[in-house]
């Protein structure tokens, strides 16, 4: 195809009755922001929108790093516990548990249930994520 | 059905959607700096595989299509799209 029979090819679609459902396209642009931003997140490129919580990104130093991703079930729900240390190593590590229902897996926002704040450096190092979550926490 | 159920909405179909939400994410990433922009760009080109693949499934040529589509939305022609039809009038001629 030459450049002239390209010009008649994009043509208005209305008028050729060529239509989709709105749901199509807001469901597909939908669940692939969602996968997007959570390869972002678990990649640690994108960690300041924390599912709509962003008073506690807000809160979080700036200089920090992911330092481990556990993934486990608890009580029917899927947690995922993502721990962030400061780089400057005078502040206290964060860590936040993600939880998310088992069924509707991760396209679903994952809510932070539990933020660990204060705790003195080392108090979280070489346990298993079960012992994390007895670990006594403020819950918010 | 489900469709018909949850959101009773038709819009425009051969690609139009895609190379305007691309259009307009391309142009939000140029007002973003560092790896944002990069995300956001990179997004806007996956959505160019749509009409990409809906020329290459017409046997047309992808990126004359792609261009000539992102020229006409850049016009203002929001609802150009890809006519495949037009390629079985032109085999008609032959």
């Amino acid at each position: 195809l030459n450049q002239a029979d390209c010009q008649g090819i994009i043509s208005n679609i209305l008028a050729e009755n060529v239509v989709q459902p709105l749901l199509v396209s807001t469901s597909a642009l939908e669940l692939a922001t969602e996968t997007v931003a959570l390869i972002l997140r678990i990649d640690d490129i994108q960690v300041s929108c924390l599912s709509g919580r962003s008073e506690d990104a807000a809160d979080m130093p700036v200089h920090t790093i992911m330092t481990t991703c556990s993934i486990m079930q608890l009580h029917g729900k899927l947690l995922m516990a993502l721990r962030f240390e400061s780089c400057s190593q005078t502040s206290a590590p964060w860590l936040w548990l993600y939880a998310t229902d088992v069924c509707s897996g991760l396209s679903s926002p994952l809510t932070a249930v539990f933020r660990v704040k204060g705790l003195p450096m080392g108090a979280l190092k070489h346990r298993t994520l079960d012992e994390i979550c007895r670990v006594p926490i403020a819950s918010d | 059905m489900l469709c018909e159920l949850t959101r009773r909405a038709l819009i425009a179909g051969g690609g139009a959607p895609e190379i305007h939400v691309s259009r307009l994410l391309t142009q939000y990433a140029q007002t973003l700096k560092g790896k944002e922009a990069y995300c956001f760009q990179a997004f806007a080109e996956a959505l160019e595989i749509i009409p990409t693949t809906l020329a290459e499934n017409a046997g047309l040529n992808p990126i004359a299509i792609v261009t000539e589509l992102r020229n006409k939305h850049a016009k203002g022609d929001k609802l150009a799209g890809i006519n495949v039809k037009k390629v079985h009038l032109i085999e008609d001629e032959v």
